[in-house]
């Protein structure tokens, strides 16, 4: 890409808009940087639109890197960047500094853009606003090639930062006609690691590692431009991995043996079930009976299950948007006609509903007989259709009685028209899991006179 | 303690008789018909008043919205020869807001187009449609009473607030709509704050309660069809700290103004019965706002 050609683009994004004016408020000299930049560089112009946003550009499991010099108070300058722009909240913004970047630049799987960091040091349109700095190298030959390798992949001691290496390597590579080629090298380079790993009794991945190996594979999935490029890394990581290295009750091992059929979508959430747990993550696969899974129907993307934690963890404070993080779900059809259309996508169509699972109920179930709850949310086009929501919302909204979700994005044309289900007073009694058996409960409580009991209560306290 | 009295001074003699035009605008999500019985209320009261209670795409962004109202009023020859009343309910009070202001300073758009350039950024064609709007070929109106119900005047309302509404009234909300920037951000309170317009205001806050307060009790918004046949404590979408202008963080056109004649009240002392999709119909809201009606 063009020096200039990046500069307008970049000054044509909403977000960075609004970026610089608050940097120019606040004085203070903002970087963007790593992925961000990096699919600004490589995005397809066919698929830039005019309503474009900083936000099309941010992998769906990623984040927004921002480079501040030492000294400055990026925390402030962030939280200033949430009240400015709309869904700024709905993603992770993390600050880093130019030294760090520097470290970046040169770790093992760099590439040219990985070398880059735009700064703002203006306002919009004026001159000099927009100044693209090498941290490694030269601006021009990395704008040229801005998936060219820079850094070479190490052999990394513990196989498993290897194979995760060597996913994200794959994930940017595949981008390129010649992206398969790329890979023979690394990836016989793993087979060799893996086989001299396995002679001297490595024990299986940890957690955390299996963890990691998990999101690489998520984005791999849901950013390839080619849906059978990511099954072909599936497929050589399958066959290279051994099984005993694969922890108990993993998803890994779940995700690697996944055999895609011909269509269908492919889907994965990452989530917090509640502020104090570790991240996790779900894959899913739609059914291809589902008319939602060819884009048609009501619902654009399968209604996505989550397993929250329900439990009140922190009842002193008022709430606030995003306690427990944010929850991304994203989805991805893997007929290339289809995912076309969802890079069409009119997203101001569409709008976030969930429903409250009962024990043992089914998600379909669920939809048919239970309250649909309406949330703010944001929702990207592209290849993979990814929605982003406030997922401790849910448990407030159902007063902590349900831990299960389905949510999914439904056409407001059709949402606004339907009857809605009859408001069904909750039925659960007691929230889920806690010291009760899963059977769904057949002797609804009569929640309306618990309410009206409550709020008497409730009354009699402000009183 | 301010009071309507102090402020706004005793009521006028045979105020019955007054024929205002009083705008009644509703909020996000609704639309003129839950408000046609504040505007017989209204019209009872002021049997020579005329009222314009209307539905609006509520969709669009508040700016464009308070533009529309404002040229529809410059070009209304019944509304030309009354005195002017807004009446808004939550969003449809900052519709109001940005309507007043644009009456009583109609340059204001063509003589600060960066700072309205910068509020419509991510649409291109929203600023276009703003000057197109042409309001600074009319001369200045006054609007006599600005009231807000309930309305988000001092800053921007959480996620969660949004999507408790949106289940009150069984709405699916689209993730987009310029609207929503609106109450979810502060691009329009970074607006208004470089202007000042002497208008009275009233701001009636139905909460005493700020925040999603986190207790045993299920939240209002559980049981939401079946909401307004509660009686259920608090409003619960808009704090009363967030309809209050003088808690605001950011200045205001409002209090900003030397001469700015403002009051804040709250329906109810201890903020109990009373919800924010319905408070508009609380016989002691329309009292508060009669009461003013009478005194401007």
């Amino acid at each position: 890409m063009e020096l200039a050609a990046l500069v307008n683009l970049l000054q044509s994004l909403p977000e960075i808009r609004a970026l610089m004016r608050c940097a120019h408020r606040y004085k203070v000299r903002v970087g963007l940087s790593g992925g961000v930049l990096r699919n600004i560089l490589i995005a397809d112009p066919n698929t830039i639109f005019d309503d474009r946003s900083l936000f099309d550009f941010v992998d769906p499991f990623g984040d927004i890197d921002l480079v501040f010099h030492g000294g400055t108070n990026d925390g402030v300058f962030i939280q200033a960047l949430l009240s400015e722009i709309a869904d700024a909240d709905s993603h992770v913004w993390d600050p880093q500094t130019p030294e760090a970047r520097k470290r970046i630049a040169k770790c093992p799987g760099a590439v040219a853009a990985d070398r880059l960091i735009a700064w703002f040091k203006g306002l919009p349109g004026e001159d000099g606003a927009v100044e693209i700095e090498a941290v490694v190298g030269d601006v021009k030959r990395l704008l040229d090639g801005p998936l060219a390798i820079e850094v070479g992949l190490a052999i990394q001691e513990n196989p498993a930062s290897q194979i995760r290496q060597l996913i994200k390597f794959a994930r940017l590579q595949l981008n390129l006609h010649d992206g398969q080629r790329r890979l023979i090298e690394p990836f016989a380079a793993l087979e060799s690691q893996i086989r001299q790993s396995a002679r001297s009794e490595q024990t299986a991945l940890t957690k955390g590692h299996s963890f990691r190996i998990e999101l690489e594979l998520a984005q791999l999935f849901m950013t390839m431009p080619i849906w059978t490029d990511a099954r072909a890394v599936q497929n050589q990581l399958r066959d290279l991995i051994p099984k005993a290295w694969l922890p108990e009750r993993s998803n890994l091992a779940r995700i690697l043996s996944f055999e895609s059929r011909k269509d269908v979508r492919v889907g994965a959430a990452l989530y917090r079930p509640s502020s104090r747990k570790p991240l996790k993550l779900d894959f899913f696969s739609s059914d291809p009976g589902d008319d939602s899974s060819s884009g048609i129907g009501q619902n654009r993307v399968p209604f996505t299950r989550l397993r929250l934690d329900n439990r009140d963890e922190r009842a002193c404070c008022p709430y606030n948007d995003f306690e427990d993080g944010i929850a991304s779900v994203a989805w991805r059809h893997t007929n290339p006609e289809i995912t076309r259309g969802d890079q069409q996508l009119e997203s101001s169509e569409y709008g976030l509903v969930s429903f409250p699972v009962l024990p043992g109920q089914s998600p379909e179930d669920a939809r048919q007989q239970n309250r649909r709850i309406p949330m703010l949310g944001y929702l990207r086009r592209g290849r993979s259709i990814v929605i982003r929501f406030d997922p401790a919302y849910l448990k407030l909204a159902t007063a902590r009685e349900f831990s299960t979700f389905v949510i999914g994005l439904v056409s407001i044309a059709v949402a606004d028209g339907e009857n809605l289900p009859p408001t069904v007073p909750p039925q659960s009694t007691e929230p889920e899991g806690q010291g009760r058996d899963d059977k769904p409960n057949t002797s609804p409580k009569p929640q309306i006179e618990e309410e009206e009991e409550e709020t008497r209560e409730r009354t009699a306290v402000l009183a | 303690m301010d009071s309507a009295e102090t402020i706004f001074g005793s009521h006028r003699a045979n105020w019955e008789a007054w024929n205002p035009y009083v705008v009644i605008r509703h909020g996000i999500m609704s639309d003129d018909t839950p408000f046609q019985n504040l505007a017989k209320f209204i019209q009872t009261k002021f049997p020579n008043a005329i009222i314009d209670n209307q539905p609006y795409p509520w969709t669009d962004s508040v700016v464009l919205n308070g533009a529309r109202l404002a040229r529809a009023l410059q070009t209304s020859h019944v509304a030309d020869e009354r005195p002017l009343v807004f009446v808004g309910h939550s969003m449809g009070g900052l519709v109001c807001r940005v309507a007043n202001l644009l009456l009583r300073e109609p340059g204001v758009i063509s003589g600060n187009r960066q700072i309205f350039q910068n509020y419509c950024d991510d649409d291109r064609n929203a600023f276009t449609t703003l000057l197109g709007l042409g309001l600074q070929r009319y001369p200045p109106m006054r609007v006599h009473l600005l009231v807000t119900i309930g309305t988000p005047n001092s800053g921007a309302m959480l996620k969660a607030q949004l999507g408790a509404l949106a289940d009150v009234l069984g709405k699916v909300i689209s993730v987009k709509f310029p609207s929503l920037k609106d109450l979810n951000t502060a691009r329009l309170f970074r607006l208004l704050q470089y202007f000042a317009v002497d208008t009275p205001t009233l701001s009636i806050s139905g909460s005493g309660w700020n925040r999603f307060k986190k207790s045993s009790a299920p939240p209002v918004f559980w049981v939401p069809n079946a909401a307004a046949s509660f009686s259920l404590p608090n409003d619960m979408i808009v704090e009363d700290r967030s309809v209050d202008l003088s808690q605001s963080i950011l200045p205001n056109e409002v209090l900003s103004h030397p001469a700015a004649k403002y009051l804040h009240l709250r329906a109810y002392r201890d903020c109990t019965d009373v919800i924010h999709s319905t408070m508009y119909n609380h016989l002691e809201v329309r009292n508060l706002l009669i009461d003013c009606m009478a005194r401007v």
